[in-house]
């Protein structure tokens, strides 16, 4: 019984911990750009920010979907109707245009390894040796 | 002077344009368009807001735009806003306009400088006044929103942004021209003799004052949290376009010939002078209520004809998931409706008829209105909504909102309005 019980435990444990990896958004920049914290990220992404340490920094989105939704949750603490709301406010009254929009994690990677100054996320489950982590 | 302002602008975009382009790796373009398919109807024949009464109208609130804005690198960007709404300057013609064109330079995160052709930072949804997705409201109140000859200049703008904590600091200041504003006006009688002619057939219906405008602003922004917090002050410059008076500054009381009161135009207005303060705050209040006001104060020197007014409306909303439903309260006085109610009733003998007074008042901008607007909008998705307003507007001395018919006042009128819009973005 007490096996059982074991068994049960780990695998539910197991279960919420590969839950829990997969909801990892990490924050992915162009090689050189420094670390950044959760405050820097949001005002990046809400075109507050355009520069980090001198370097003039360019975002892309990724298309709406599970994987914008939870970056929006974690660094932005909106969904994604509040995030588009803001940005058709700001676009129409001429303060900036909303990051691009990417369609794929491997696109967001190509765009950040070529773009000087990029910076985007993926899911943890796509990182690649090589890539500059700058915030998780 | 003006065209010679505009030339500059244009030259000027157009090489740094050209500069920006040739420095740009790769230009990044995004083209967004934004409409309003609204129709409103009152209960009453006189109509009001330009359009709207018994047989109702889609003129008042229909609006298309497109909007083309190119990055060409972090610092630089180029924006071209234009829309098909119906003219500001007749009542017939659909035009199409530019709303913004200008060249944006942002050196840094907390600097953004804009020149061409702009439109003014003003109230809280003056630069998107005309994007029925950002606000709730059917429409956004006149007695705040519809009191300045023009919302667009040709000049230069700058944002300077304060990031505190959670907290975001903006003061905006903007100094430009407009050389195409213009202020309509109503005749409500035919022309009789020795009465001022008011439209080119003399026959009752609407006349557009043609104005040049010179302004400057200030406006310092504060948004905290989910709450936005507003100050400005602004100064313009109007004049008339093409001839060297405005009109009569001010009627006076003619001279005693033993026939009653009557009044008579009295010195040329070359230039007024309009001083504008305001205030605005939009709060949210927990569980899903926010409540938004705003009060406009414009002080006149130069003509008493002009709208030297108070104007303010709050409104208090309930987000309801998909569903906003709100109520707003509105009220709008001018200065002068002690003398437009003098002139409008003053009834001298002899050739001086009713009818010369009648039209000496309907050179004169006056509100004295109320307004209570219960509505409701609903989002399809996070790019259109739809909305549903009633308004009850009570006019008391007049309203230059309102026409009046022949021999009718635009005073003490009771109008309900009933609007529905279809507003999307893309």
């Amino acid at each position: 019984m007490m096996k059982l019980k074991i068994t049960l435990i780990s695998t539910l444990l197991a279960f919420a911990l590969s839950e829990a990896h997969a909801q990892n958004v990490i924050i992915i920049g162009h090689p050189g750009l420094s670390k950044l914290n959760t405050t820097t990220v949001q005002r990046i992404f809400t075109g507050k920010a355009i520069e980090v340490d001198g370097i003039h920094v360019t975002a892309v989105n990724l298309k709406s979907g599970a994987v914008r939704d939870r970056f929006l949750q974690r660094f932005l603490n909106q969904d994604d109707d509040k995030y588009t709301a803001y940005w058709t406010v700001r676009r129409f009254i001429g303060k900036g245009i909303p990051p691009k929009e990417l369609s794929s994690a491997a696109e967001v990677i190509d765009f950040i390894q070529n773009t000087p100054g990029a910076i985007g996320y993926i899911d943890e489950n796509e990182l690649k040796p090589g890539l500059n982590v700058v915030s998780r | 002077m003006q065209k010679r302002l505009s030339n500059r602008v244009h030259i000027l975009a157009c090489l740094l344009l050209s500069s920006a382009s040739q420095s740009a790796h790769a230009v990044d373009y995004s083209l967004s368009g934004y409409g309003t398919i609204g129709y409103a109807q009152s209960d009453q024949d006189n109509t009001y807001q330009r359009f709207i009464n018994k047989d109702g109208s889609f003129k008042r609130d229909t609006v298309l735009g497109a909007q083309l804005s190119a990055r060409f690198n972090p610092e630089w960007s180029a924006t071209l806003q234009a829309k098909l709404a119906p003219a500001a300057d007749s009542d017939q013609d659909v035009k199409a306009t530019l709303s913004w064109a200008f060249l944006s330079y942002r050196p840094t995160d907390d600097w953004l400088f804009r020149v061409g052709k702009l439109r003014i930072p003003f109230y809280l949804n003056s630069e998107n006044s005309d994007v029925g997705t950002t606000f709730t409201s059917a429409r956004l109140p006149v007695e705040v929103y519809s009191t300045a000859a023009t919302v667009d200049f040709v000049g230069a703008s700058f944002a300077k942004t304060w990031l505190v904590k959670d907290s975001e600091l903006i003061l905006d200041g903007y100094w430009g021209k407009a050389n195409d504003a213009s202020w309509r006006l109503y005749a409500r009688d035919p022309n009789t003799s020795p009465a001022p002619k008011l439209t080119p057939d003399g026959q009752p219906g609407e006349y557009f004052a043609k104005l040049n405008t010179k302004s400057g602003g200030l406006r310092l922004s504060l948004n905290q949290g989910g709450d936005t917090f507003l100050a400005g002050i602004h100064r313009a410059e109007t004049t008339q376009r093409g001839g060297p008076s405005l009109g009569p500054a001010t009627y006076v009381l003619g001279p005693d010939f033993g026939i009653g009161d009557y009044y008579v135009p009295s010195l040329d207005a070359r230039k007024i002078t309009t001083t504008t303060a305001h205030l605005g705050a939009s709060i949210d209040l927990g569980h899903g209520f926010r409540t938004t006001g705003e009060y406009v104060r414009r002080k006149n020197s130069g003509s008493t004809l002009a709208p030297d007014s108070k104007g303010f409306y709050l409104t208090l909303q309930k987000d309801l998931g998909s569903w906003t439903p709100y109520l707003t309260y509105a009220r709008l006085t001018t200065k002068n409706r002690d003398l437009y109610q003098a002139v409008n009733n003053a009834r001298p003998l002899a050739i001086l008829n009713s009818t010369y007074q009648r039209a000496l008042a309907d050179t004169m901008v006056v509100y004295d209105q109320d307004s209570w607007t219960l509505g409701t909008s609903y989002a399809l998705n996070r790019k259109s909504k739809i909305k549903a307003e009633w308004s009850v507007v009570q006019t008391g001395v007049a309203s230059s909102f309102v026409d009046a018919p022949p021999g009718g006042e635009s005073g003490d009128l009771h109008i309900n309005v009933f609007s529905l819009s279809y507003s999307f973005t893309f």
